[in-house]
């Protein structure tokens, strides 16, 4: 027996039986060069999606115009209330059965960024492109990653996850085309290796060898892939263009990164895995998140803070019921406590990042304010399942575009689809429709 | 490790029972692993000194010396040669061309289970060659042909051809190279061995008797404990306990540790009665299970003792069948309680194959959080089935799910509900009624063709890895008639599965319309 004094105190964690003890984490100092990014900071867009709806009751203030006092779950964001746009009253239809029957949880997450009201079925799943992938379709090229998916909940279900709705539905917010969602990776361990490589420093010579290597690895793909298509049936066609197509993202990535050989310093240590607590969970998360920002490695992002109908338990709250249970609290007051809770230590963790992104400067402004993050469910409430005035707010100006510390609210049944369509419009993606848009959001910008 | 004991470390109390450990002293082991997967379990054995103490104490860094956690760190560079990569050499590279080309041909016929063509291995060679021209050496070449083979569309996607891709008129039978992957991949979720590919290139697996020699090797085989491992825990859901969140205040029992027993004693369970060829009915009921000392405490069975899973005669009316495993009970329940409905529900969907239709729209679920406050859990049920239209579905389904009452929320046996005593008595619509858990098993063994349909269709879906459709229904009504006259034995539905026409042919696939098959990508000018 050998005492050992070198391993790291710090590993440990509360508590026992936990075989893996994470690191704490803190700052991400910017090791890297930011004049990667020489003048004008591009705009950065954001998808940060709760499940079950939020308790309305203390999301809406009772006023419009300038925000004001807070209600409960957003008064985290207090000290970044400037840079928040609160909006009103919309609506995502598509969510509605529609003559479909039930399955609310299934539908408001396949509907939310698609805008499409998802097919209702287990097998041959079926919604729409989704925003933010129109989006890396057209400034995608710009940046090593055309866009991130990350979540925080393992999602190894299949099969029916809502009355006849795939886990598809519920499990992904990002749509790569109206049959291919794209799953988000959980463990900030495979995140940190997407975004950074597998933290060993490799010679400039050395990446540029990986480098042709990869990509001969890719013709060699891209060609046995296309030979067997030749003679298959649709289906199996299709399943083979998206490989390929998945095949012809990495290739892009690899040329940028031959134009851009450099090696991102994350500033951090490589993640051991996924923590069993929530808050250093999403810490870590967004710290990479917050770095692939920074250095430009992607400008869009979907983040499925927990699956759609999750009955994920707060333990950290001493919340011992699900959460999806919870919200069918049929207005039973101790179980809407327990509601507002949990949308609160949600916010909680949302505006410890917005203090990370403000801090980061990019000329004059922040990184928050050269970015739009759009917070929201797909339910308002999610007791009776409804899908008009949605909670939704922006944070962020999108590069001194938006006139933010208002709160808007729009006509009764807005088209969410309109507000994701002006979104668009700024990230250069512009498009006739998107959804079932109706038409722009009005009053967003400044002047 | 896996069960074994590897090393032990003594840990000396003080005469005088009072200790001064250092909290975060560590000790270090070095060990030898083979390659693979394993499970490590690391504690105190003849723990004397603990049993004085109280709970609270047993934690105390001042009172207790406890595990707090076990950091690997590794591996090292290895000093001999690992099996895995003599297994890919298995001649000299150093040798020549012909070695290399050897090397390369027998990786891509088992990662693409079929014969490779002159041409395939020399795309694969290219990479030894482009290898050696940036100055690194064959085997760092070979290393980049293997990562390509691995990424390679014909490892990836089982690749069946057919002869008229577009008509779905023209059914035929599959390749006897395709057989052999779809047996090993429902089978074993692996590629094929070298004597199944080996008889299925020689065109011998569909000669007589050669299939049925197969199965019985394959089901004999170690390699189908996969079946066990995905499909039960998909149809039993029990992949679920990695993700259930027990209340920690009210279950204070629930650890890793209980967790992962009860996973194996259904998986164990699932084993045994696929390799010995039992009658499907014992799922519903049966006299043995497997259990270690962990489990059996948790079910209040005596003489256990010892990590090792065993077989277990079972004779107490408590247990038998998968219904009565912790596992099923775990995970359909609340983190904080039992419920009926979940419970109701699961037989329906998972054993009977009748799931209840989703509730109408705008019908909250059930207040079951309000339970306890103002009468039994079952009180609450019945109140709410009342209401005439959650009746029609509720009452079957509550009915399965109150015999179930017995147990808690992670499946130990109670006979009181808080302050209530359990009442596990039911009426099945029909009017067949139970007293006891016991008895309800006894009612759905009555329902063993419904039962054996239900498991069929699952197993029938796994196997050809989609879904079911009406033109399946006539394979379905022809399994089932040969697994009653088999007389329900679990090998008899693999048999009727794998020489079922859907598992043995393939057909081509319209081609939707155009305005169907085109993305709708709206947004798009």
């Amino acid at each position: 027996m050998i005492t050992k004094k070198a391993l790291p105190r710090r590993t440990f964690l509360k508590g026992m039986g936990v075989a893996v003890g994470l690191p704490v984490l803190d700052a991400m100092s910017p090791a890297f060069a930011s004049s990667k990014v020489p003048g004008k900071a591009p705009v950065r867009m954001a998808f940060v999606y709760v499940p079950n709806g939020i308790d309305m009751r203390h999301w809406n203030p009772d006023y419009e115009g300038k925000l004001a006092e807070l209600p409960r779950i957003l008064k985290p964001l207090e000290p970044f209330k400037q840079d928040l746009t609160l909006l009103g009253n919309l609506t995502h239809n598509n969510g509605r059965a529609l003559l479909d029957g039930p399955g609310d949880h299934g539908r408001c997450c396949g509907a939310y960024l698609t805008g499409i009201q998802p097919k209702k079925t287990m097998f041959d799943i079926k919604a729409g492109i989704s925003c933010d992938q129109i989006v890396a379709n057209h400034i995608g090229k710009e940046t090593r990653f055309p866009s991130l998916e990350v979540g925080m909940e393992d999602a190894r279900q299949a099969g029916d996850c809502d009355s006849g709705y795939s886990c598809a539905y519920t499990n992904n917010l990002a749509w790569r085309s109206e049959s291919q969602p794209l799953p988000p990776i959980l463990d900030p361990r495979a995140l940190f290796e997407r975004l950074f490589g597998n933290g060993v420093a490799l010679s400039p010579e050395a990446r540029a060898r990986q480098g042709r290597y990869r990509r001969s690895i890719i013709d060699f793909v891209t060609e046995d892939t296309r030979k067997l298509q030749a003679g298959l049936g649709p289906t199996d066609k299709r399943k083979l263009d998206e490989y390929l197509s998945s095949i012809r993202e990495i290739e892009l990535q690899l040329q940028k990164a031959e134009k851009d050989n450099a090696q991102i310093d994350p500033g951090m240590e490589k993640p051991y895995g996924v923590p069993a607590d929530f808050a250093e969970h999403f810490k870590l998360m967004t710290s990479m998140i917050t770095v692939a920002f920074q250095a430009d490695l992607t400008r869009v992002l979907t983040f499925l803070v927990t699956r759609e109908g999750t009955s994920r338990a707060y333990r950290e709250l001493g919340i011992a019921d699900g959460h999806h249970p919870l919200t069918h609290h049929r207005n039973d007051p101790a179980m809407m406590e327990k509601v507002a809770q949990i949308n609160t230590y949600h916010m909680v963790q949302f505006a410890a990042w917005m203090e990370k992104l403000k801090s980061i400067k990019e000329g004059d402004a922040s990184l928050l304010d050269n970015a739009m993050i759009v917070y929201g469910a797909g339910l308002s409430d999610g007791n009776r399942h409804t899908h008009e005035d949605l909670p939704t707010l922006i944070a962020g100006r999108a590069g001194s575009f938006f006139k933010t510390g208002r709160r808007i609210v729009y006509r009764k049944e807005t088209p969410m689809s309109n507000l994701f369509l002006t979104m668009m419009d700024r990230m250069g993606a512009h498009a006739e429709h998107f959804g079932d848009s109706t038409g722009r959001v009005e009053g967003l910008h400044l002047g | 490790m896996d069960g074994n004991l590897l090393h032990t470390i003594p840990v000396e109390t003080k005469p005088s029972k009072l200790v001064y450990f250092n909290p975060y002293s560590e000790a270090e082991m070095r060990l030898y692993l083979p390659e693979g997967d394993h499970v490590f379990r690391a504690g105190f054995i003849n723990d004397d000194f603990v049993k004085d103490l109280t709970e609270k104490d047993a934690y105390s860094d001042r009172k207790n010396k406890f595990l707090n956690m076990i950091t690997f760190v590794g591996p090292f560079p290895a000093k001999v040669e690992k099996a895995s990569r003599k297994k890919i050499l298995i001649c000299d590279p150093a040798a020549g061309p012909g070695c290399v080309e050897k090397i390369l041909s027998t990786l891509a016929r088992r990662a693409y289970r079929r014969p490779v063509s002159r041409g395939e291995v020399a795309s694969l060679v290219r990479f030894v060659n482009l290898a050696k021209s940036e100055g690194q050496s064959v085997e760092q070449g070979l290393q980049l042909a293997v990562q390509a083979m691995l990424v390679s569309p014909h490892f990836l996607f089982r690749v069946e051809r057919d002869p008229d891709p577009n008509d779905p008129s023209r059914v035929h039978r599959i390749s006897e190279i395709e057989l052999a992957s779809r047996l090993s991949y429902f089978l074993w979720s692996s590629i094929p061995d070298d004597e199944l590919q080996g008889l299925a290139e020689a065109g011998k697996l569909r000669a007589p008797g050669q299939l049925e020699r197969q199965l019985k090797r394959m089901l004999a085989d170690p390699r189908s404990a996969a079946l066990a491992e995905n499909f039960a825990g998909q149809w039993l859901e029990i992949r679920n306990l990695d993700t259930v969140k027990p209340d920690p205040q009210k279950f204070p029992e629930w650890g890793p540790e209980l967790r992962d027993a009860m996973k194996t004693e259904t998986r164990m369970f699932f084993e045994t009665l696929l390799r010995e060829n039992r009658p499907i009915e014992e799922f519903l009921d049966a006299s043995f299970t497997f259990l270690n000392e962990r489990l059996a405490r948790h079910y209040g069975i005596d003489g256990v003792s010892g990590p090792d899973f065993r077989r277990v005669d079972l004779n107490t009316s408590q247990r038998g069948g998968i219904l009565t495993h912790a596992s099923v009970l775990t995970v359909s329940s609340y983190p904080t309680r039992t419920s009926p409905v979940i419970r109701g529900k699961f037989v329906l969907e998972n054993l009977l194959g009748t799931p209840p239709p989703p509730p109408p729209p705008d019908v909250p679920a059930l207040d079951e959080q309000a339970v306890g406050s103002s009468g039994s859990l079952r009180q609450q049920l019945e109140k709410h089935r009342s209401n005439a239209m959650c009746a029609s579905c509720h009452n079957k389904m509550d009915a399965l799910g109150f015999g179930l009452e017995n147990y808690n929320a992670i499946g130990k046996w109670r006979d009181t509900d808080g302050k209530y005593a359990v009442d596990s008595s039911g009426t099945l619509p029909g009017g067949k009624s139970f007293s006891t858990p016991a008895e309800l098993r006894a009612l759905l063994k009555q329902d063993l063709p419904e039962f054996a349909r239900c498991v069929t269709e699952k197993l029938l879906i796994y196997s050809l890895g989609r879904g079911l459709e009406r033109y399946d229904r006539r394979t379905m009504d022809e399994i089932s008639r040969k697994l009653a006259a088999s007389g329900y034995r679990f090998q008899s539905l693999i048999h009727e599965i794998v020489y079922s026409l859907p598992f043995q042919s393939r057909r081509g696939e319209a081609s939707k319309s155009q305005s169907v098959a085109k993305p709708k990508e709206t947004a798009r000018r």
